[in-house]
C-alpha cells in the first residue's frame, strides 16, 4: 500500500445543542477540515461518513447535501463509537490503495437525545431488561469494581484520571467540558454506578469531526505539514467468557499484532488518544495498550504519568469524558487531536517534541481499531 | 411460565426450579465445551452449530457488584451484579438485597424470580439472591 498522508482536520465543539442539528455538526466539521487543507469539497474523490443508526440513515448523504450535490459518492458507516475510525480507516485505504488521491472521513453524532430510549421492540426491550442491561455506565462499573477487588485498585486512581482529562478539557476550546474538578470533588461528585461518579463518565452530546487524507505527492503540492498515517487496522470481538473484561483483553491481543506491524511499540509513543467512556476503562487499555505491564495501570495513573509533562501523556483534548463523546465523530476528533499534536499546532496542551502518535477506539465492544500517525 | 403463573421475561432464556429458584436456558458446544447464555444459533467460542440444550443455575459465585445509582428499568436505586456458572459462564442480572446490604465480591448467590415491568406489562425476570456463604 503506498504512503497516505493527514492534510486536514476538522471539528466542532462537542456539547448539546438546542438550535443546532448533527447535519450543522458535519458542514462546520468538514468546511473546517476542507479550509485546513486548502482544498474544496469538489475536490473530495471519495467520503465516507461515520454515524450511529439513530442519527437517522444515510447521515453523510444528508450532510453531503448542505455542502454540494457534486458527484462526491458518500459511503455511511456505522460501528457505534469507532464509525469515525471506521470512516478514517476506508479513507485510507482509498487513497493507499491508488482507487482515488484524496478522500474524506467524518462522522457526526448527538447522543442522548437521538437515541432517547429507542432500544427496539418490546422483545429487544425484554431481552435488555431480563440482564440489567439498561445502564451502560454499570458494565464499566462492574469491570472496576472488579479490578478493584482484584488488583487492590483504589478509588483514587480512577479519580485521578478523570482530574488529568478535565485539566487537559480545560485546555481544548471544542471540549464539551471545561470545568477543572479536583480529585476530591471527583470523588464526592452524583454517582452514577458505584464507584462511578459524573465525572468519571462521559457525557451526552452532539458534535462532528472530519479528517482528509491524500497521497503523497497531493500533500507534497499542498504543503501539508508531513503527518504520515503509520499504520491503520481493524479488529474483530474475540470470545471471552468474562464480558467486563473482553474489550481489554481482545485490545491486548490486537495491540501486540499492530505493534509489530507498524514497526513501532509503545515505548516509542509521544501521545495516546483511547476510548475513555469512563475513568477505569482509560486504566485498562494503558496495560492493553502496552503503556506499562499489567497491574501497573494504577501507579501510571497516580503518578501522573498520562497527564501534562508526564512520560506518555494520554487523551490530550480531554478525552470522551471531557471533550465528549457523540459516537460518530469521535474517532475523528481523536486523530485530529494527534495531527495537531504532531504539528505542534495543540496550544497549552502541547505535548513537547511529539513525532508518534497512537489512536484506539472501541466500537460497542464488537470492534476495534488502532491507528498510528508519526511526523516525518 | 413461574410457579405463580406470571410470563417469563423472555420465556426462551429461563425456566423454573424446584425450591422457588430460576434456571437460565442456554447452550452446550459439543464441539469445544464452552457453555452460553442467551441460547445461540452457534457456538460464539468455535462457530459450531452442533450444540446441545444445557442449564445453568441456580447456583453461581459473585463475581462482581454495583450500585445503579441511575435506577434504569426500575425507578430506582439498585443492584446490579455480574456472576460466574460453575460451568464457567458469565452472567449480568439484578441482584436481590437492599443496597445497604450488598453482598461481598466471590459471595454465594441462587437465581430467583424477580418481578419487573416493561411497557406495562408485569414479568419476571431472574436476580441473584445471597445465599449468606461464600
Amino acid at each position: 500500500m503506498r504512503d497516505v498522508m493527514v492534510v486536514g482536520v476538522g471539528t466542532t465543539r462537542f456539547a448539546q445543542y438546542e438550535d443546532r442539528s448533527w447535519i450543522d455538526h458535519g458542514v462546520e466539521a468538514v468546511s473546517a477540515a476542507l479550509t485546513d487543507a486548502g482544498l474544496a469539497w469538489t475536490d473530495m474523490e471519495r467520503a465516507y461518513c461515520g454515524a450511529m443508526g439513530a442519527v437517522g440513515p444515510y447521515a453523510g448523504n444528508r450532510v453531503g447535501h448542505e455542502l454540494g450535490l457534486t458527484g462526491v459518492p458518500i459511503q455511511n458507516i456505522d460501528n457505534a463509537s469507532a464509525s469515525g475510525n471506521s470512516a478514517f480507516h476506508s479513507a485510507c485505504l482509498a487513497v493507499g490503495t491508488e482507487q482515488c488521491d484524496v478522500a474524506i472521513g467524518f462522522g457526526v453524532g448527538q447522543l442522548g437525545r437521538s437515541m432517547g430510549n429507542n432500544m427496539g421492540d418490546e422483545g429487544q426491550v425484554r431481552r435488555f431488561v431480563a440482564r440489567a442491561y439498561g445502564n451502560a455506565m454499570a458494565i464499566f462499573a462492574l469491570a472496576a469494581k472488579r479490578r478493584m477487588h482484584e488488583f487492590g485498585t483504589p478509588v483514587e486512581a480512577f479519580a485521578k484520571i478523570a482530574e488529568k482529562s478535565k485539566h487537559y478539557g480545560s485546555l481544548n476550546p471544542h471540549s464539551q467540558i471545561r470545568k477543572r474538578y479536583t480529585v476530591e470533588e471527583i470523588l464526592e461528585a452524583r454517582p452514577i454506578a458505584d464507584p462511578l461518579t459524573l465525572p468519571m463518565c462521559c457525557p451526552v452530546g452532539d458534535g462532528g469531526a472530519a479528517v482528509i487524507v491524500a497521497s503523497r505527492h497531493v500533500a507534497a503540492r499542498l504543503g501539508a505539514a508531513p503527518v504520515r498515517v503509520r499504520h491503520t487496522a481493524m479488529y474483530g470481538e474475540t470470545f471471552q467468557q468474562e464480558r467486563a473484561w473482553g474489550h481489554a483483553l481482545m485490545l491486548a491481543e490486537g495491540a501486540r499484532d499492530f505493534y509489530e506491524t507498524a514497526g513501532i511499540g509503545p515505548e516509542e509513543l509521544d501521545a495516546v488518544q483511547l476510548h475513555d467512556a469512563t475513568a477505569n476503562e482509560e486504566l485498562e487499555y494503558y496495560e492493553a495498550l502496552g503503556l506499562c505491564g499489567v497491574g501497573e495501570g494504577d501507579r501510571l495513573a497516580l503518578d501522573g504519568e498520562t497527564g501534562p509533562g508526564g512520560r506518555i501523556p494520554v487523551n490530550t483534548d480531554g478525552g470522551l469524558i471531557s471533550r465528549g463523546h457523540p459516537l460518530g465523530p469521535t474517532g475523528c476528533a481523536q486523530i485530529a487531536e494527534i495531527t495537531r499534536q504532531l504539528r505542534g499546532q495543540a496550544g497549552p496542551r502541547q505535548v513537547e517534541g511529539a513525532r508518534t502518535g497512537l489512536i484506539q477506539q472501541t466500537g460497542a465492544g464488537e470492534v476495534f481499531f488502532l491507528h498510528m500517525l508519526t511526523r516525518e | 411460565m413461574t410457579e405463580h403463573d406470571t410470563p417469563f421475561i423472555v420465556e426462551e432464556w429461563m425456566g423454573a426450579s424446584p425450591g422457588g429458584h430460576v434456571i437460565l436456558k442456554g447452550r452446550r458446544c459439543r464441539h469445544c465445551d464452552v457453555v452460553l447464555w442467551p441460547p445461540v444459533a452457534r457456538c460464539e467460542a468455535c462457530g459450531s452449530a452442533d450444540l446441545a440444550p444445557a442449564e445453568l443455575g441456580p447456583d453461581a459465585e459473585l463475581h462482581s457488584i454495583t450500585t445503579d445509582w441511575t435506577g434504569t428499568f426500575l425507578g430506582y436505586p439498585h443492584l446490579v451484579g455480574q456472576v460466574r456458572f460453575p460451568e464457567g459462564t458469565f452472567v449480568q442480572g439484578f441482584v436481590a438485597a437492599p443496597i445497604d446490604g450488598a453482598p461481598a465480591i466471590g459471595a454465594a448467590v441462587r437465581l430467583v424470580p424477580f418481578p419487573v415491568k416493561v411497557q406495562g406489562t408485569e414479568l419476571v425476570t431472574y436476580a441473584f439472591e445471597p445465599t449468606g456463604e461464600q
